[in-house]
Order: C-alpha cells, then structure tokens, then sequence
C-alpha cells in the first residue's frame, strides 16, 4: 500500500464504512479520497466494503408465519378480558366494603350513646364534636364509596341512607346536647 | 375491542420484527417468539408509544429481547458442556448453511446469514440496524443507546469482520 502523509492506510481504512454510507464530513472524505486515488490495496477494500453493503442490502426482508398475528391477537384479548375481569371484581368490592363500613360506623354511634351517658358533661361534648367529624367524614367516604360502586341500588338503599341517617343523627345530637350520637332508621328515608 | 384497535397499533410491525429477529437470532422459531412477545408488549404499551416513535421502540425492545435470549442459551449451553469452552458458545450461529446450501457454492446470501450471528454485540445489531433497517448512525445511536462515535466504530469493525469470514467470495460482487 502507497503512504501518504494526508492519511495513512491505517487511518483511511478505518473510514472506508462511514465513506460508503455517506457518513463521513467533507474534510475526512477529501481525505480519505485523496488516500484511494494512490492506493490500490484500500481501493481494493473499498470495493469489498461496497460489494459487503450490496450483499448486506439484498438480504430479503422475511415474512412471519401467518398466523403470528392471529396469535398475538388471542393473546392480546385475553389480556384484556383478564383486566375486565379484574375491574369487575373491583367494582364488586366497594358496595360491600362501603356496607360494611357503615355497619361499623353504627356499631361505634351505638357504643358511644351508650357510654356517654356515665361521662361528666365537658368531656361529653368535646367527645361528640370529634365524633361528629369523624363519623361525617366517614359517611362522606361512604358516599363516594357507594358511587364508585357503580351498584346504584345498594347505593341508594343501603350506603347513602345509612351514612345520611347517621350525620344528621350526629348532627342534633351535637346541636341538642341529647339525645347521644346514634344511628335511627327512621332517619334513613 | 381488541380486534379494531389490534390492526393499526401491532399489525403493521410484525414483519420489521420478525426480519430483524430472525437476523439476530439467527433462529427462526426463536425470532417468532420474540416476535409475539414484542408486539404483545407494544400492545400492553400502546397509550404510551406515539405511533411516530412505535419503530424506534420496537427495534430497541426486539434487540433487547434477542439478547435476553443469546444470553440464555449460552447459559443453557454452559449447563450442559460439562467441560466448558468459552470460545464455542462466544457467538451462537444457528443457521449455519446446511449440505444443501454449500454444494451449491454457498450461496452469499446464506453465508452472510450465518456471518451476522457470528458478530458479537453490539456489531451485530450496529450492521443489521444500518443495512436491514436502513438507519442512519444518529438513529442506530438512539436504539442502542450508545455514543454516535462508538455506532461509527461498532460498523466499521462489524463489516471489517465481515469481510474477513466472507473472503474472497466477495470478490467479484460489487
């Protein structure tokens, strides 16, 4: 191989890929051009650097079998009927979650009413004023609980009359220094 | 549900993948794997890839997938060469021409096939990205995630190596 001073065979060789993709800058391909037209070893190279990317280029893009993507389809709906499921289940959950609190809650107004009585007046107050917000928020829960359920009859008949039922119980309870927190179901309506 | 939004989001990749799968893995069976996982992926992914980078993502995704599977079978092929030689496993050539290809001179084509899963990585993915694909360096530098100096050097030294196991059959060919 014939030597130049610009580049060296060595150099104009390790060029020759991004030469023949058209990634090199104009000062290196100058370079490197300037280094072929005397060097028949790297014009050989450059030959088989071009006869590689022609063979390289015809290899055949290849067809997949044909059901592959019936495949993946079935897959892909069962994946999706699986995660429909899961929801479902979810949704399932709230109303009974949401049942279960307010069956709590009322279980806790009772108790309350129920030891209140043998309490001394000011710590009697001061126990309904934080009872009363913290059922209210719960009962707030509730609601939103029963209309995430997306199961409009026990939310209607059982989560939103229960919760309502028990604030405003509260509420006069607090107002009217008596009867206790309690839960009426003559309130639920 | 499915089925309407299945075409537009997955259908039209399937043979880009599997072309680029088949060349990596050099295995047909394993690229239809691959290729069923990835659209599968692309599926589960879709609110997330904007159609104008699906391509993108898929090639990184499909090149991520074939080496997780290279990567496995030379484990495999550890567990089961009780006397282990690094240098046999090194790059795992599937499709190697068979008896039939090579009386017919060994057609180019096939021994090229079976070069490319000789190169080691990242060469492999760099060449088949660049020829395959037809992806300038900036975007092979995107897929892979590597530096647009080390994309110059991984094709430059994936083709030089090609060169050497093709020989003199490419004389003649340009």
């Amino acid at each position: 191989m014939v030597r130049r001073e610009e580049m060296g065979c060595g150099n104009a060789v390790e060029r020759l890929e991004a030469l023949v993709d058209g990634e090199l800058g104009a000062r290196e391909q100058a370079a490197v051009e300037s280094h072929l037209a005397s060097c028949p070893g790297c014009r050989r190279e450059r030959t088989r650097a071009l006869a590689l990317r022609g063979a390289l280029r015809e290899l055949p893009n290849l067809d997949p079998p044909a059901d592959l993507l019936e495949r993946v389809r079935a897959a892909a709906r069962a994946e999706d009927e699986a995660r429909q499921r899961r929801g479902r289940s979810r949704r399932r959950a709230w109303p009974a979650l949401a049942a279960a609190a307010v069956v709590l809650l009322a279980a806790g107004a009772t108790l309350l009413r129920t030891t209140a009585r043998s309490l001394p007046d000011p710590q009697l107050v001061r126990a309904r004023v934080e009872v009363t917000y913290a059922f209210a928020l719960v009962a707030d829960t509730c609601r939103r609980a029963g209309a995430l359920a997306g199961r409009e009859v026990v939310a209607k008949r059982i989560v939103d009359p229960s919760a309502g039922a028990l604030s405003r119980a509260l509420r006069r309870g607090l107002t009217a220094g008596e009867p206790g927190p309690g839960l009426s179901p003559v309130d639920g309506g | 549900m499915v089925d309407e939004e299945f075409s537009g989001a997955v259908a039209g990749h399937q043979r880009r993948v599997f072309t680029f799968a088949s060349y990596l893995l050099g295995n047909r069976a394993e690229a239809e794997d691959v290729t069923q996982e990835v659209l599968l992926r692309l599926w589960r992914h879709r609110s997330r890839v904007p159609e104008p980078h699906a391509g993108a993502w898929l090639l990184r995704v499909t090149r991520n997938a074939c080496v997780d599977r290279v990567r496995a079978r030379r484990s495999r092929l550890r567990i089961v060469a009780c006397g282990f030689d690094p240098t046999a496993v090194e790059s795992v050539a599937c499709c190697r021409p068979g008896p039939e290809a090579r009386a017919r001179g060994g057609e180019l084509r096939d021994r090229l096939a079976w070069a490319l899963t000789r190169l080691p990585e990242p060469q492999r993915s760099a060449v088949l990205l660049r020829e395959v694909e037809r992806l300038s360096y900036r975007e092979i530098a995107d897929v892979l995630g590597r530096p647009l100096a080390s994309i110059r050097v991984d094709i430059h030294r994936g083709r030089r190596r090609l060169r050497q196991e093709l020989g003199e059959d490419l004389d003649g060919q340009a």
